[in-house]
């Protein structure tokens, strides 16, 4: 501080300086006030230094230290305060005790003792001998600088003074930081040193763009079991996700009327600026695999829908999600999981009681036989992350993280064999070429973080982040009804696709967010800006392979993409009194595509060759939207949110033409919604929305090529409620019910092959749910306790319905109802459980299709689109045991 | 659980449709009346003209080609046999498939070369394992001969079919149609030789595939006959596809 403060006088000093003299006196008084200002420094330090030997007495000082944490419960409800603890040092520099001086009986204190119990200081010294010492350490407990969607009150800004406390105290993620530097402290042992000051700062959440702008804490995550990170997702209103192509293979999610596929209108990204989505994949635009991030390590993740925030980039047309990784129970935890179709799972996560939340190492390890033929699975990854303090505020973090599975893949089967008895629901097709389909993923990523914290709010952050994800598919969607492009006489041989893509991609972020501004003394904000950039090197192929030699019988795709987006944005966030309140800003991207498709230009075989084959080109264009939001709060216990933004899907580039100003799939997204949350939303929070949104073409899924093609604009609307209610401490419950009607508003582009495909308007968009519906409940709750040690109970629920969906050519999907429950008890280091997926035994596809297929099981093929499905997993029971330590 | 179920049902009736239904509808055969034909100074009277067909493709591309119509809106995919001396409408089966515009056709006439078979494959319901089978008596003044056709209508290629973009236009909204595949054996008839035929003086005379040329250079008249035949029944007077509406 008292650096700080002379750093001020310089600058003082420097400022006064008459700028008009000629450059000598200029240099000559700059020179003179350093000098000045170094006396005084020099001096400040040698009295400083007296007054701390005055005594005789070595102060102690910190060697170690950990961030104490501030209770999740307390931040929820808003609690804050000062607990004062006093500590006693030993001789050695360890901490012996540490009592609460006052009311002991809080969280808070609990929290507190915790991490002072594991400093480590100097010892304090008289002369040349240590000595044993008691400090007094005030620990406050203290939420972020109020923003709109935090509470009604208007946030004050800080005054210069105050800032410079703020600058170290405000830190988003939650941690620990001095505001005053150790002063002296009393040595005699036995008595009480001078305080050391420290503020323990909760997170700012970030400014909620929407009324569907939630973010799921640690408790919302693990009220209800989840076998996957993307089960998680499907706590949040709205969100479905499933999967029946093997646990090698991304999650299909569903989310208010859109069927993202495999992320096609999804962002997903993990610590804000590490992109899960890969460009051009060639299983489906925007793949995100998300199976490599293990669940346990998931902090908690917002979920915004809706395209309403100018950080939502490419892919956000349906929403984003951004997980954020970190370990909140600290120690070493060994779990073991062992279950249904001889499923076994190892998990170690290592997080060092003295680092903070986003400081951990996590491996895991599983194999299983699967729930029918064809699936089982064999799969291992890990994730560390290392956060780390760095001078003048800034800390850093770096994350690595590897990943590989491959698993076998039963493939989709005909609703009318199953109904027929010629294949079994969670069997295979009886078929070397059906049970020879298998997929192999690997991803490996590096990234780099830096934020620095500056006064009253502002933050500057940078991040890099290198990635390669490599898949490898093998799938036979339609059984025997391809026929070779490259020799046409080689037909019959199976449909089975093989798709490669290898993807190397590096970006970089730059996010800074100005202080908040006061400019009227009832308006505040600030502005933030923030650059993206992403390149990525794509490989991609995929050929017809004949089994069991998988010899390639045809080559259907033979390419190199390279892509690369850069975007930019800026953001206000405003409060116009305590009532009125408006964020927005608009967002640019600019997408860049060199394909080289070595299969263009296709010479087909029955044409003299006069070219060498291949098409190579190029495309770019821009996409640029506004993201708006206001927010009323009429009364502390009710919002109004009113939200517009228009967002993109960047193109396949594969299906670009030569100069084509890449053309983006534009989405256009409302909302109006109210957020009632009587007593700040401790005992319950309700929210209500309307919604809607129109894209300028959508895709769906094709079979044949077992990619996405172009089906025409269309529109969702629809409405969601949710209540998130903690009627007791012990309880947790939270339920949703999205509802959207989606619909196609032309015709299907016309091809040679249907010239006026059928369209009536208002028409149902394929595979979109109507009615989703979630209910999460969670309860942990001491059961007894035994030797001093507490038994604690946990039960957790999960439902989830979805209701029919409609289906190409008149079909209907039927309804799918789950229900997930888990018990476990923890006694000391010991937790044991048991997870049980789909209690019910629901027989249910976890994906359904409406196209043509030829298993021979019939004298003659079909040609007429039916419909397959892809069986979701039977009643799946799991035994968990784990050690804490 | 019934209530979401019936709440999702509600939702569904009350805003909107896929766009295409699923249809079924009986497809019927019917043949000539009259079995005596002219044919230049030949009377000819047919005692069996018995077709073998399916299955039947309907596309949404105006020329059902291999490539033009990977899928259909609706079909037939069995085999059935037409009677074709036996006026009334004959129940094959029913057509299935969804709603839309059907403009084009691909099928099989009792023979069908599939996907993964290296060998054509005769149907159940084929005629004597032919495509078609014509029987009869042609007669002039006081010449007279019986004569059997047995034609073999193979697909081109493997997954290919016997009937390629045959044209159709109608559009089925639902399944209150029929359809009615008429086929006109007398009118393939139109173009034999029986001249040549009668004067290979053999009774009966087999029309059929296989025959080599005359000693001359010249077309087995037998073998000339078939090649009218096939050309008659692919080309010509293909089958025809009549939809009403049903009753």
């Amino acid at each position: 501080m008292r650096t700080r403060a002379h750093e001020r006088i310089v600058r003082a000093s420097l400022i006064l300086a008459t700028p008009g003299l000629v450059d000598l006196m200029d240099w000559f008084e700059r020179q003179l006030a350093r000098a000045v200002c170094l006396v005084f420094i020099l001096a400040c330090a040698v009295s400083a230094s007296a007054q701390d030997t005055a005594s005789g007495i070595t102060p102690h000082a910190v060697v170690s230290r950990v961030d104490a944490v501030y209770p999740p419960d307390a931040m929820r409800e808003r609690r804050e305060g000062t607990v004062t603890l006093l500590v006693d040092i030993d001789a050695s520099g360890a901490v012996t005790s540490a009592t609460v001086d006052g009311d002991a009986a809080s969280d808070l204190a609990d929290a507190a003792r915790v991490a002072v119990l594991q400093w480590r200081f100097t010892a304090a010294r008289r002369g040349d001998a240590a000595v044993a010492s008691r400090i007094r350490v005030p620990i406050t407990f203290a939420l972020p600088a109020a923003t709109a969607s935090e509470s009604v009150s208007e946030p004050e800004p800080e005054s210069e003074s105050e800032s410079e406390s703020e600058s170290v105290s405000e830190s988003e993620s939650v941690s620990e930081s001095e505001s005053v530097s150790e002063s002296e402290s009393e040595s005699a042992p036995g008595s009480e040193a001078a305080p050391l000051e420290v503020t323990v700062r909760g997170s700012r959440p970030p400014a909620s763009r929407s009324t569907s702008d939630l973010t799921l804490d640690h408790e919302a995550l693990n009220a209800a079991p989840h076998d996957s990170v993307a089960s998680q997702l499907a706590s949040a209103p709205g969100i479905y996700v499933s999967r029946f192509e093997g646990d090698a293979v991304a999650h299909e999610i569903y989310l208010r009327g859109f069927n993202a596929e495999h992320g096609q209108d999804m962002e997903l990204t993990l610590n804000g600026n590490i992109p899960i989505n890969q460009l051009s994949h060639l299983h489906g635009q925007g793949y995100a695999d998300m199976n490599f991030i293990i669940p346990e390590v998931v902090r908690s993740l917002r979920v915004v829908e809706g395209v309403y925030d100018p950080r939502q980039g490419d892919f956000a047309v349906a929403g984003s999600v951004d997980f954020e990784l970190g370990v909140h129970d600290r120690g070493y935890q060994l779990r073991s999981t062992y279950g249904s179709f001889n499923t076994f799972r190892q998990l170690l996560i290592v997080a060092p009681e003295d680092e903070a939340d986003d400081t951990f190492g996590a491996v895991q390890f599983r194999s299983s036989d699967g729930f029918g033929e064809n699936r089982g699975s064999l799969s291992g990854g890990a994730i560390a992350q290392y956060g780390f303090d760095l001078p003048s505020q800034f800390r850093g973090r770096v994350h690595l993280a590897a990943y590989g599975a491959r698993a076998g893949i039963a493939g989709v089967l005909r609703r009318d064999d199953i109904n027929a008895g010629r294949v079994g629901f969670y069997s295979s097709y009886d078929d070397p070429s059906a049970n020879a389909q298998s997929a192999l993923a690997t991803r490996a990523q590096l990234a780099l973080s830096i934020e620095r914290r500056a006064p009253r709010g502002a933050r500057t952050t940078i991040g890099l982040w290198m990635m390669f994800a490599g898949f490898h598919s093998r799938e036979n969607f339609s059984g025997y009804t391809q026929r070779s492009r490259t020799m046409t006489d080689w037909v019959g041989r199976g449909d089975l696709n093989e798709q490669i893509n290898n993807d190397f991609s590096l970006g970089a972020s730059f996010t800074h967010r100005t202080r908040r501004y006061r400019p009227w003394s009832a308006v505040t904000g600030d502005l933030a800006f923030g650059l993206s950039f992403r390149t990525s090197h794509v490989d991609q192929s995929q050929n017809l392979l004949q089994v069991p030699q998988n010899q390639t019988w045809d080559q259907r795709i033979d390419a190199t993409i390279q892509a690369s987006d850069i975007g930019a944005y800026v953001d206000t966030d405003w409060n116009f009194t305590r009532y009125v309140h408006l964020r927005g800003g608009v967002r640019a991207d600019m997408l860049h595509f060199d394909v080289d498709d070595r299969l263009g230009n296709f010479i087909p075989q029955f044409r003299p060759e006069s070219y060498v084959q291949g098409f190579r080109r190029t495309a770019l264009g821009f996409a640029v939207g506004p993201r708006v939001t206001l927010e009323l709060a009429p009364v502390s216990f009710l919002r109004v949110l009113f939200s517009y933004g228009q967002g993109f899907r960047s193109p396949q580039a594969r299906q670009l033409e030569e100069g084509e100003s890449a053309p983006f799939a534009r989405v256009h997204s409302m909302e109006a919604g109210l957020r009632f949350a009587p007593d700040e939303g401790k005992r319950v929070t309700v929210t209500t929305a309307v919604y809607g949104t129109t894209l300028s073409y959508d895709v769906a899924f094709d079979a044949a090529d077992g990619r996405l093609e172009r089906i025409g604009p269309t529109t969702r609307v629809g409405f969601v409620a949710s209540v998130i209610g903690r009627p007791w401490d012990w309880l947790y419950l939270s339920s949703s019910i999205t509802t959207v009607h989606a619909t196609l508003d032309g015709p299907p582009p016309a091809t040679a092959d249907n010239p006026a495909p059928p369209y009536v308007s208002g028409q149902l968009l394929p595979y979109v749910p109507p009615v989703v519906v979630r209910v999460d409940a969670g309860a942990k709750h001491q059961l007894a306790t035994i030797a001093d040690e507490p038994l604690v109970g946990r039960l957790g629920l999960g439902f989830s319905y979805l209701s029919s969906r409609p289906l190409p050519y008149g079909a209907f999907s039927n309804s799918v109802a789950l229900l997930d429950a888990s018990v476990s008890v923890r006694y000391g280091f010991l937790e044991i459980g048991v997870d049980a997926y789909n209690l019910f035994d629901a027989q249910y596809a976890a994906s359904e299709y409406s196209f043509v297929s030829n298993w021979q099981t019939s004298t003659y093929p079909s040609l007429v689109p039916a419909r397959h499905v892809g069986a979701g997993a039977p009643l799946t029971m799991m035994l968990n045991v784990g050690v804490t330590l | 659980m019934k209530i979401l179920s019936l709440f999702a049902a509600i939702i569904l009736a009350a805003c909107g449709q896929t766009g295409q239904n699923e249809v079924s509808y009986p497809i019927l055969a019917a043949g000539i009346a009259d079995a005596t034909v002219a044919v230049g100074d030949w009377t000819i009277v047919l005692t069996r003209a018995d077709v073998g067909i399916g299955p039947i493709y309907f596309c949404a591309a105006s020329g059902a080609s291999l490539d033009l119509c990977p899928h259909a809106v609706q079909e037939f995919t069995h085999d059935a046999l037409i009677d074709g001396l036996d006026p009334t409408p004959q129940s094959l089966g029913q057509v299935t498939g969804v709603s839309g515009s059907l403009r084009s056709t691909k099928y099989d006439l009792g023979i069908s070369w599939p996907l993964t078979s290296s060998n054509v494959v005769p149907s159940a319901s084929a005629p004597e394992g032919h495509s078609v089978f014509l029987a009869g008596r042609a007669t002039r003044g006081t010449d007279s001969f019986e004569f059997t056709a047995e034609i073999d209508i193979e697909p081109s290629y493997q997954g290919a079919y016997a009937i390629l973009g045959q044209r159709v236009d109608v559009a089925v909204a639902d399944s209150n149609a029929r359809l009615l595949v008429r086929v006109a054996p007398d009118q393939w008839l139109a173009r034999l030789n029986f001249d040549s035929l009668f004067a290979m003086g053999a009774s009966p005379v087999r029309i059929a595939d296989g025959y080599a040329a005359l000693e001359d250079g010249s077309v087995d008249p037998r073998q000339a006959a078939r090649n009218a035949l096939v050309l008659a029944i692919t080309n010509t007077q293909k089958p025809d596809f009549e939809w009403t509406t049903g009753e």
